[in-house]
């Protein structure tokens, strides 16, 4: 029950049990669906691009492509 | 005619406080007996500190008497999106269920403090930032000024209306997915959502750590300057603020875009804007041809999967901050807000990972494949007019979700991305509201978007209109 389950029941099942709120069974399978089809597409970029790095690069690449204006300085 | 002392910019404001050709304190009673006159309709503020507005005002006039002029913000009326940290206040971020008076203060408000700068107090907002609207169920509804039966925009919605309305100067919001750009536009002002790191996030309460940006909104692009000027930079109490330098945003304002290459964002993202709306933007691109900029239209790789994993970003996020309100308290969240928040539950923490494990390639590849080729993109903000409040469909968490998701759908791929995006008047839609385009820029090209954005309000004057309630009185 660990594992997020789009499922009628196991969707409300999951979110109360590891997450302990409650929602009706048939909201709660609709919004994992939602979830499963945003996780999916983050998966299939994480595949297909091979290009994960360590999420704190990103600070150092917003640096490293700065504006002319903020080198000048 | 006398203009009224609201219509002057922040920028004439304070120039006149500081020559003494008015007193703080007259800019400050003028605008809280605005406040009071017109808040009730519009409902901007959560709530207005007159008393301490007052005090300040008298020493910011005690203090320059004195020859002690602290910068262009010192004795000049401002008020914030009810975000940020000031101690002895309950920081509600546009929710009845804080309580607790903060301990801390916002770098953003110390640094307006420490500029001189009058706080009236906090602005209404979509509850939790969570929202588009300004349709705020605890706090009631913020309003348009030029129309009150239209929306804002949010989720900075009395950032936005409170410049409009000239009931201040200027204010800060934040903008996740467009918090700050939508209302910008909806209300006829300039707003500017800055790099991510470019403003301290300290003490300021959150939306999406990863995503949120503060920034300005003002009438002008020289006040939106200004007002960035005083906040932007370094800061030990959030390692996430950057330390790339800060140059001196209103020197560049006159930089203009001459010999700038604009691009015209198009592609099958982009087609889905009314014909009014694309009219209003075709004719910005011919003023900014006219200004002597090139433009060449262009496509921005990604949106689609850019967008999405902001969504993975923000509603991860959103979900770990407010779980616990979910868990114990979910009758005091507006069933609005609860249906943006519970897909945060269910995406695994492999999927948030990977979302923000993508984002430094992607980066690389958008200023590589957009601002190789140009200096700066023209987008739409949003794609139909100003809705009213009564067109509004949310009987239904599907429709909550779509709504949302429609009218963010070209602003949140910046959040992402990380890099900044500007808020520019443009013009008037059929039903009298205002409208306004973004210019987009690389990471940290503030300065540049600034200059642009000044350049065209200097050549139109878009500026210049006022809504209903602000005309002379």
């Amino acid at each position: 029950m660990d594992e997020p389950q789009s499922d009628v029941v196991g969707a409300a099942a999951y979110l109360r049990s590891v997450h302990g709120i409650e929602l009706p069974p048939r909201r709660a399978a609709e919004v994992a669906r939602g979830a499963a089809r945003l996780g999916e597409a983050v998966r299939l970029a994480a595949e297909s691009k091979d290009a994960l790095s360590d999420p704190a690069w990103f600070f150092a690449v917003l640096a490293m492509l700065a504006a002319d204006s903020c080198k000048e300085t | 005619m006398t203009p009224l002392l609201a219509d002057l910019t922040l920028a004439e404001a304070g120039r006149a406080v500081r020559r003494g050709e008015v007193t703080s304190r007259r800019l400050t009673e003028m605008l809280l007996q605005r406040i009071a006159d017109l808040n009730p309709g519009l409902g901007c503020f959560i709530r207005v500190d007159a008393e301490r507005a007052l005090a300040a005002a008298c020493r910011a006039d005690a203090e320059i008497a004195a020859g002690h002029w602290r910068g262009p913000l010192h004795g000049v009326p401002l008020a914030h999106k009810d975000i940020f940290d000031r101690p002895g206040f309950v920081t509600t971020a546009g929710s009845r269920i804080p309580d607790r008076p903060a301990k801390a203060t916002a770098t953003v408000i110390a640094r307006l403090d420490a500029a001189g700068a009058i706080d009236f107090g906090s602005l209404n907002m979509d509850e939790f930032a969570a929202g588009g609207t300004g349709d705020n169920l605890g706090f009631g509804r913020c309003r348009n000024p030029w129309n009150p039966l239209f929306i804002t925009g949010g989720s900075s919605s009395g950032s936005a209306a409170a410049v409009a309305a000239r009931l201040v100067f200027g204010s800060f919001g934040a903008d996740a997915g467009g918090s700050i750009r939508q209302p910008a536009a909806c209300c006829g002002v300039v707003g500017l959502k800055p790099t991510y790191g470019r403003v301290s996030r300290a003490a300021a309460a959150a939306r999406s750590w990863s995503v949120d940006c503060i920034g300005p909104f003002a009438r002008t692009a020289e006040d939106c300057a200004l007002l960035l000027q005083v906040v932007a930079g370094e800061d030990a109490a959030d390692p996430t603020a950057g330390r790339v330098p800060v140059p001196d945003y209103a020197s560049m304002l006159g930089e203009g875009v001459r010999g700038r290459r604009i691009g015209l964002a198009v592609g099958p993202w982009f087609e889905d804007v009314s014909d009014e709306i694309a009219r209003l933007l075709q004719d910005a691109a011919v003023v900014f041809r006219d200004l002597g900029a090139a433009t060449v239209s262009i496509e921005i790789p990604d949106l689609a999967l850019v967008t999405d994993l902001q969504q993975v970003l923000v509603k991860c996020e959103a979900a770990t901050l407010h779980a616990k309100t979910l868990r114990t308290r979910p009758a005091d969240v507006s069933w609005r807000v609860r249906s943006l928040l519970y897909e945060g539950f269910f995406i695994p923490a492999p999927r948030y990972l990977e979302a923000l494990s993508l984002r430094a390639a992607l980066l690389e590849r958008h200023v590589r494949e957009v601002f190789g080729n140009v200096d700066l993109l023209l987008a739409p903000v949003n794609s139909e007019a100003v809705p009213e409040f009564q067109t509004i469909k949310t009987e239904s968490d599907a429709e909550q979700e779509t709504l949302f998701s429609r009218s963010a759908r070209f602003t949140r791929f910046a959040n992402y991305l990380g890099t900044p995006g500007l808020v520019v008047p443009c013009g008037f839609t059929g039903n009298r509201l205002p409208s306004g385009f973004q210019l987009l820029g690389r990471p940290y090209a503030e300065a540049e978007l600034l200059a642009a954005g000044h350049t065209f309000l200097q050549a139109t004057g878009w500026q210049r209109h006022k809504p209903p309630c602000a005309v002379d009185d």
